[in-house]
C-alpha cells in the first residue's frame, strides 16, 4: 500500500474510533434509560459476546481504503456473487488500488444464511429442495453447498484475462481468499 | 438459522428427530470454514454502516 493509501486507511481508522466513542456514549445513555426494562431476549439474540466478538472484530476492523456491505437475505439473488467479484476487480484493475484495500462484508440472513452452511447440512436437511437451489452438476435439487467451492483453478497471480484466475472466481472460497467476510 | 431449524422440524426434514434448538447447535457446528456467526444480522447492517461500511444496492 503506498503512502497516500496508508494515510487514507489511517484516516478511516480515526473516524471509526470517534464513531465508536460517540456510540459508546449513546449506549451508556440508553442503558440508563432502559435500565428498568425486563430482559426478554430470545435465544437467537443472546449469543454471548465471547462466542463471536474476537473473530468478528478482527474481520470487520481491518484497515482499507473502501468499505462495502452487502445485504444478503435471499439465496435466490444470484447477482450477489458477481457483484462482489466485480467490485473487487473494479477497485484493483480499473482504479489500480492495492489488492485487499476494498473491504467487503456480506451479511447473510433469512434464506441467505444457507450459503454459510456446509455440505453435511445441505444434504441432511434437503436445503436445495426446500429453497429451490439446483445443482448445476446434476440438474437436481442441490444436496451440497454450490455457492462455496472454487469455480476456477488458478491463483491471483494469473492475469484477469485468464478465465482460471482467482480474480474471475465468484465462489465463496475465492472471495474469502480475497478478504471478503461472510457473517451469518 | 433458527428459522431454518424450526422449518426442518415442522416440515419433517428432520431425520434424527432433533429439536429446533439441537438443529441450531448442529448448524453452528457445520458452518463453512471462514463464516462468522453473529447474534443479530439485521442489527449488524446498522452497526457496520455506522462503522463506515457503505451498503451496496444489490438487486
Amino acid at each position: 500500500m503506498d503512502a497516500k493509501h496508508e494515510q487514507k486507511a489511517r484516516g478511516v481508522g480515526r473516524r471509526d474510533a470517534l464513531r465508536r466513542a460517540a456510540a459508546a456514549t449513546t449506549a451508556v445513555a440508553a442503558g440508563i434509560a432502559l435500565a428498568g426494562r425486563p430482559s426478554g431476549t430470545a435465544r437467537a439474540h443472546n449469543m454471548p459476546l465471547s462466542e463471536f466478538q474476537d473473530a468478528y472484530e478482527a474481520a470487520v476492523n481491518r484497515p482499507g481504503l473502501h468499505y462495502q456491505l452487502y445485504q444478503f437475505p435471499n439465496i435466490a439473488n444470484a447477482t450477489l456473487w458477481d457483484n462482489i467479484r466485480n467490485g473487487l476487480n473494479g477497485s484493483q484493475f480499473s482504479y489500480g488500488e492495492p489488492s485487499g484495500s476494498l473491504r467487503v462484508v456480506v451479511q447473510a440472513y433469512v434464506t441467505g444464511n444457507i450459503a454459510t452452511y456446509n455440505d453435511a447440512i445441505w444434504a441432511k436437511y434437503q436445503l436445495g429442495a426446500k429453497h429451490n437451489v439446483t445443482d448445476p452438476q446434476t440438474g437436481q435439487p442441490a444436496t451440497r453447498n454450490i455457492f462455496y467451492p472454487r469455480k476456477t483453478t488458478g491463483g491471483a497471480d494469473l492475469p484477469i484475462s485468464d478465465p482460471q484466475s482467482l480474480v474471475n472466481d465468484a465462489g465463496m472460497v475465492a472471495l474469502m481468499e480475497r478478504g471478503v467476510v461472510f457473517l451469518t | 438459522m433458527h428459522g431454518h431449524a424450526g422449518l426442518a422440524v415442522s416440515d419433517t426434514r428432520n431425520p434424527d428427530n432433533k429439536t429446533a434448538t439441537e438443529i441450531v447447535d448442529e448448524i453452528m457446528a457445520n458452518l463453512v470454514p471462514g463464516a462468522i456467526a453473529i447474534p443479530a444480522a439485521v442489527f449488524e447492517l446498522v452497526r457496520l454502516q455506522e462503522m463506515g461500511y457503505k451498503l451496496v444496492v444489490n438487486h
